[in-house]
């Protein structure tokens, strides 16, 4: 399990400058305006983007359990490598521990949303726990939808339905882009307050965001201005 | 019935002119006693070295060899890949983990969006193009074995006029001869080679041989367009009478596979024939042979008179033809005007390797360009999808799936489109095929099994590699680019 997450001196080329900071458990805000570097910082934090510079610490319970993210060694090879051996067990244990919803919900539109977290859960070689899952349908109520294609949905139900994806395999990491983004305001509430609800259940979340009121729930706050991500 | 009565059933056979030799002996006294210069620069002014067997080039293997080894292995790699898919689709129906990764690797794609179009898939499964190419010229390749087939058969048919007993050579001014790849023997040429025949006791037979087209008119009703194969032997060889001069009462030999009786006319070339005799013809494809006397074959097929063949056939016992060949060598002044005696044995050879390179050459061609064509498709088509699926493939990885992962999803995407390609590709060759036996009844071959399974194994081939290139290619862009806030 992730409990603490330390980024040191992390940048991406220059759309993420030297940041240093720590993500702590529960409900975490990242405020900043367009073009800060609030995703970038998330997509590094999770994998998926490849450190320029810095190091991420992924540290569990147990401190002895230690992983960490370094940027990756250029060498002619590496261009055309798939992926890099270097990080590849880290992201995979990262993977384990940590899910992603962005600001769009990118969904096949030929699956309905059972395929959609099962099959892909599967093909991934995930263990699912069915009960959780049709718990977790439930509770973002879309357990009626299960059988619709993600296309007949609404964006709403799609975002819900990409959030219900990311918990699947019960990360304790959940890192939200701006998943209000292309929500009604009533639907991003309840999404907010589901987030917020995880987090008193156990489940980090990194909630990026560039609306103020949304500092409330937080429990810990980063910022993130001109491409610097700090503790505020 | 002894095997020379046999050959003659078909063709008769030359017997040896007593009276000629006579005459030939005769001659050839007066010109020894007038200086051996006579016969080098004089009257057959012959300035001919002739190279015997050993020396005579042998035409390439490679394009053949080259075509049958990609054949093969495509043969061998298409075999593959039609056993695991047969194995991967029972895996679906028993293992619930392999058909969720199926599900998964063939979700949105009964659609794919290329150039901002939506195009349903088993049109963007574009190696068809290279499927059908592949197909089409593999069918061309199975022809062109029966075309080598033919051209060795006919060389055997010239062998069968010589008795078994005896050696023959095959006489021609290019180095490796083969039925369709002569080049002229002059008259003068024959005549010096008759000549030294007699003195050794061999028999020299001048052939003029090609292609010609020609059509048949059954009960008055249906006309059938033909290709024939013309060989014309001397007359004695044929027992055909010679025609006049206005070329209007040709009489000829000609393949019972004709359907016709003797006494019946058929058009040779825009030539009015009348059939002697029937004679046996050979399976394979489209092999009409038809024989007329050489004079008429000169002066009323050829429609000219100069008196060139396409080679000459020396028969005797093999001290004789060894003693011929020795008479007939003469000093080389121009070393381009040589002259080649092969084997009849080599002479067949030649005939099913060249007809093989000479249609290889073009169905490699064809298959090669139609896989590059079918490279350049198949991964920008992959290109595309993964450009199109880029959002959704991000948000994939971010929750944990490897790129590992996505390269295997696509390249079983890939792996179907190969397949079903050459499946489809199939009704456009029975199209082709069906139009091929329409114009020349019998020159079809069906669907060849074998090709679709090369084509199979060299469009599984391409695709692996494009999908291969376009998803590491993939990969690390989205690794290396810069993000939207």
């Amino acid at each position: 399990m992730i409990n603490i997450l330390q980024a040191d001196g992390i940048s991406f080329h220059d759309q993420l400058k030297n940041s240093s900071f720590e993500l702590k458990p529960g409900f975490t805000t990242l405020m900043g305006p367009s073009g800060s570097g609030k995703t970038t910082c998330a997509r590094l934090l999770i994998g998926a983007l490849s450190l320029s510079t810095g190091e991420v610490r992924y540290l569990a319970n147990d401190t002895a359990n230690e992983f960490r993210i370094s940027p990756e060694r250029q060498t002619i090879g590496s261009r055309f490598r798939l992926e890099s051996n270097q990080n590849r067990n880290v992201k995979k244990y990262i993977a384990r521990y940590c899910g992603y919803v962005a600001q769009t919900p990118e969904l096949p539109p030929d699956m309905t949303v059972k395929e959609y977290i099962y099959d892909v859960r599967t093909t991934m070689g995930n263990k699912l726990d069915t009960q959780y899952i049709e718990l977790l349908l439930e509770r973002l109520d879309i357990a009626k939808n299960a059988n619709k294609l993600a296309s007949e949905q609404s964006g709403g139900e799609q975002q819900r339905t990409a959030i219900a994806f990311a918990l699947a395999n019960k990360p304790n990491l959940l890192v939200a882009d701006e998943p209000n983004a292309s929500l009604d305001s009533v639907t991003g509430e309840v999404v907010l307050q589901l987030a917020r609800s995880l987090a008193n259940q156990g489940t980090s979340i990194l909630w990026i965001t560039h609306t103020k009121e949304h500092q409330d729930y937080a429990d810990n706050r980063l910022s993130a201005r001109d491409g610097e991500v700090y503790e505020s | 019935m002894d095997n020379v009565e046999k050959i003659e059933q078909q063709l008769p056979l030359a017997r040896q002119n007593r009276s000629r030799n006579i005459a030939s002996g005769l001659l050839l006294s007066a010109l020894a006693l007038g200086g051996g210069a006579l016969v080098a620069d004089g009257a057959v002014s012959l300035t001919h070295d002739l190279a015997i067997t050993t020396e005579h080039a042998e035409p390439s293997n490679a394009l053949a060899e080259a075509f049958t080894v990609l054949e093969e292995a495509g043969a061998v790699i298409g075999s593959g890949v039609l056993i695991k898919r047969g194995l991967r689709h029972f895996k679906l129906a028993v293992s619930p983990d392999a058909a969720a990764m199926n599900n998964v690797a063939h979700a949105n794609t009964k659609n794919s969006t290329i150039a901002g179009h939506k195009v349903p898939r088993v049109l963007a499964a574009s190696g068809l193009l290279t499927a059908f190419t592949g197909i089409v010229a593999g069918t061309f390749f199975n022809i062109s074995n029966n075309v080598s087939e033919t051209q060795s058969n006919v060389a055997k048919f010239f062998q069968e006029i010589i008795p078994p007993d005896k050696s023959a050579v095959v006489l021609s001014n290019t180095p490796a001869p083969n039925v369709l790849n002569t080049s002229s023997i002059s008259s003068t040429e024959i005549t010096y080679f008759d000549t030294e025949a007699k003195k050794s006791g061999t028999n020299v037979i001048p052939v003029n041989i090609n292609w010609a087209g020609g059509s048949y008119t059954s009960n008055g009703q249906n006309t059938y367009n033909l290709e024939f194969l013309t060989i014309g032997l001397p007359k004695e060889d044929t027992g055909l009478k010679q025609a006049n001069s206005e070329c209007d009462n040709v009489e000829v030999n000609v393949s019972s596979q004709l359907g016709v009786k003797p006494g019946e006319f058929f058009d040779l070339q825009g030539l009015k024939v009348k059939v002697d005799r029937l004679i046996n013809g050979y399976s394979g494809f489209n092999l009409l042979p038809v024989v007329l006397n050489g004079s008429d074959y000169q002066r009323c097929l050829l429609a000219s008179n100069n008196g060139t063949y396409s080679f000459a056939i020396a028969d005797g016992n093999p001290s004789n033809m060894e003693s011929f060949l020795k008479s007939i060598r003469k000093t080389n002044e121009n070393p381009k005007d040589r002259l080649y005696a092969v084997s009849m044995k080599d002479f067949i050879n030649n005939a099913e390797t060249t007809g093989k390179n000479a249609v290889n050459g073009l169905v490699l061609e064809a298959m090669l360009i139609g896989m590059a064509l079918g490279a350049i498709a198949l991964n920008y088509k992959t290109s595309q999808d993964l450009a199109n699926n880029r959002n959704r493939n991000r948000m994939l990885k971010a929750n944990g799936f490897d790129e590992h992962l996505i390269m295997k999803l696509y390249r079983e995407r890939s792996e179907l489109d190969a397949v079903v390609s050459a499946a489809l590709a199939m009704p456009g060759t029975e199209i082709v095929d069906t139009l091929v036996n329409h114009a020349q009844p019998g020159g079809a071959l069906g669907i060849n099994l074998e090709t679709y399974i090369a084509v199979t194994g060299f469009l599984w081939t391409i695709s692996r590699v494009g999908t291969t290139l376009a998803v590491r290619r993939e990969a690390r862009m989205t690794r290396e680019e810069r993000s939207e806030s």
